[in-house]
């Protein structure tokens, strides 16, 4: 096991260069190049251009290019600076982490919560009322497009009833209330998707538990329902489910970007979108590649999570393991009905 | 006239789930299922019909009503330079629902392809596929779904290349898993010792088959396309206006959220409703093909 934990370590390494290197090719074929936006400006004059191509070695060629930046983020781990601000990616980056990091474990708790309550309700009352209605939701909640629910959010919550900030983050003082409303919107709106899936991958894993003989037994003894689900199946319910969860973590550190633009939440998805609008290379690539790290590391946590409640997965294939719960895509809420088991 | 034996055999043999039976029996009954269906034509019949029934031309401009509310004029009000909201709505629902359809040509197609050729050769092709996937798999999609969209610089024909090149893997490993499966069947044995060559046994006997459970990813894949669509337009790195898409009318109304709320309502009620149906669909195939091939 750690000789496979080892393997797909190293394996990391390979992608990461991968995705570096179309993101890299990517952003150079931005209409205007890197210093597209300063072209545009009447005040740069040819000769500043120049000398600023040069001076990010943007004269040289796209290979030598790329081997430079390589170096200088693999071998140096440095992110470099940021052409827009001139200040060090990975400073902003830790600047703004604890902003996303804030607004994610709140998602986090918000679709834990309710996608346990929703999972475990509908297992018990399979079949019935309560299990239709929340398998409708959750059909909905995975449809609905993430920035559209945000501003109905923000219209309804602010605009109308002003019980809620428009959007916006608090950092003073530790228990300010204040700080509370402004980050109860956008994390309920993030967790949404999240909830919903949950909630069917709990379910999923209750009522396969309860296939095995183990419930007919306790059935058969006549315990009630309620007790069977929490005494017998959650145990063997809750693990698979939690490694989707794992594996999901990384998708609301970068799926926040639409979120966070919506309700001008100051994270890390916020500065991407800002650092793309002003093609700011350095920093595009920094998130990029520090997100493609942070969604290989978290697939590898629950991938081990899924081999020490199955053991057996480690004698089958490594490829094509079964990862119908990782969200590949980042997109708040599309990708996660495809991924469905 | 005289129908060959043999493949009557094997036809009896290999009554897996079929599309035919699918949406024969079983379907119809989902009532869901069906009222989505019927849904989603009707909005796709009014978006390809968009002139027939929109009052006014799609970047027509009425100066006097700039976000505006809606009126007896504009039924849904008007944008922030005054063009008519319903209008651009139907024609919004071409390109979207055009973007999110050849997203899924393009992604189930490369899904297909790779999925039966790692499923067919099986070995070291099967091994370069299955890395290529999980290469897929691992990349923070989304971004660089933004980043490639902001390269293309809004041609409104890279999206669906770009969208469909980061959703076809579902598909591959479904198509791969069938053929694994498949291969090992009695009538695949059967074809090969009658000599029947490999390309007729991939494109005749085993991927008719294999792309039966496909239909139920590419549905959803369906909503998951308009969905991504429609956010890289309201970010501004999709589709660019004047084109209109339901993403980009909401990147605009959102500035108009305090007058013209109904502008930022519609389009995003619109492609809830349209991902909702497609969803449901999705759902209603997949209950059914479980249940065939039990």
């Amino acid at each position: 096991m750690g000789m496979m934990i080892l393997k797909r370590i190293v394996w990391t390494i390979p992608l990461v260069i991968c995705v570096s290197m179309i993101v890299f090719s990517m952003m150079h074929l931005t209409p205007g190049g890197p210093v597209g936006t300063l072209a545009s400006n009447p005040k740069v004059t040819g000769d500043d251009l120049a000398r600023i191509r040069e001076n990010y070695g943007l004269d040289r060629s796209l290979p030598v290019q790329y081997l430079c930046w390589f170096r200088q983020v693999f071998l140096r781990f440095d992110l470099g600076r940021s052409q827009v601000t001139g200040r060090s990616v990975s400073r902003m980056i830790v600047e703004r982490l604890p902003a996303t990091l804030e607004l994610m474990g709140m998602a986090y708790i918000i679709a834990l919560l309710v996608g346990f309550a929703v999972g475990v309700l509908s297992a018990v009352y399979r079949g019935r009322l309560i299990d239709q209605i929340f398998s409708i939701t959750s059909i909905a909640g995975m449809s609905v497009p993430v920035f559209w629910t945000g501003l109905m959010a923000l219209y309804i919550f602010s605009l109308k009833l002003g019980i809620f900030p428009a959007g916006g983050r608090l950092t003073g003082g530790g228990a300010d209330p204040g700080r509370f409303m402004h980050i109860i919107l956008p994390a309920t709106i993030l967790s949404m998707t999240y909830a919903a899936s949950w909630g069917r991958y709990i379910r999923a894993g209750l009522l396969d538990a309860g296939k095995g003989d183990f419930i007919r037994t306790a059935r058969a003894k006549g315990l009630g329902e309620w007790k069977i689900v929490f005494k017998h199946s959650m145990r063997n319910a809750v693990l698979p489910a939690v490694s989707v969860m794992a594996m999901q973590l990384p998708t609301l550190f970068t799926g926040a970007v639409i979120t966070e633009t919506v309700f001008s939440w100051p994270g890390i998805g916020r500065l991407f979108y800002e650092g793309l609008q002003r093609q700011d290379n350095a920093r595009v690539l920094g998130i990029v590649v520090i997100s493609s790290m942070l969604i290989i590391l978290f697939n590898l946590a629950g991938d081990l999570i899924n081999m020490i409640i199955d053991p057996r997965i480690l004698n089958k294939g490594v490829s094509f393991r079964d990862r119908s719960g990782v969200s590949g895509l980042a997109v708040d809420s599309a990708g996660a009905t495809r991924r469905e088991k | 006239m005289r129908q060959p034996q043999a493949r009557n055999a094997w036809d009896e043999r290999s009554s897996g789930p079929s599309l035919s039976g699918v949406f024969g029996g079983g379907f119809r009954d989902d009532r869901p299922a069906v009222i989505s269906l019927i849904l989603i034509l009707l909005i796709l019949l009014i978006s390809v019909m968009a002139p027939l029934f929109s009052p006014y031309g799609m970047n027509e401009i009425d100066l006097d009503r700039v976000g505006a509310a809606p009126s007896p004029d504009h039924i849904l009000g008007t944008d922030e330079l005054g063009r008519d909201v319903f209008t651009r709505l139907l024609y919004g629902g071409r390109y979207s629902l055009f973007i999110a359809f050849f997203s899924i040509i393009i992604g189930v197609s490369a899904g297909i392809i790779f999925g039966s050729i790692a499923g067919y050769f099986r070995g070291p092709v099967d091994r370069a596929v299955c890395g290529l996937t999980d290469l897929f798999l691992s990349i923070p999609v989304f971004l660089i779904l933004m980043v490639a969209a902001s390269a293309a610089g809004g041609k409104i024909f890279v999206i669906p290349i770009v969208i469909g090149a980061t959703s076809w893997m579902e598909t591959a490993r479904t198509v791969r898993s069938e053929f694994m499966r498949l291969r090992q069947e009695e009538f695949i044995e059967a074809a090969r010792s009658l000599g029947v060559s490999d390309y007729s046994i991939v494109f005749r006997h085993i991927l008719p088959q294999a792309v039966v459970p496909v239909t139920v990813s590419a549905t959803a894949g369906f909503a998951a396309a308009i969905l991504i669509e429609s956010s890289l337009s309201f970010l501004g790195f999709g589709v660019q206006p004047p084109l209109p898409t339901w993403g980009n009318m909401l990147n605009n109304a959102q500035s108009l959220l305090r007058t013209a709320p109904v502008a930022a309502v519609a389009p995003g009620f619109l492609i809830f409703i349209v991902c909702l149906s497609f969803n449901f669909v999705a759902a209603g195939l997949k209950r059914v093909l479980a249940r065939d091939s039990e």
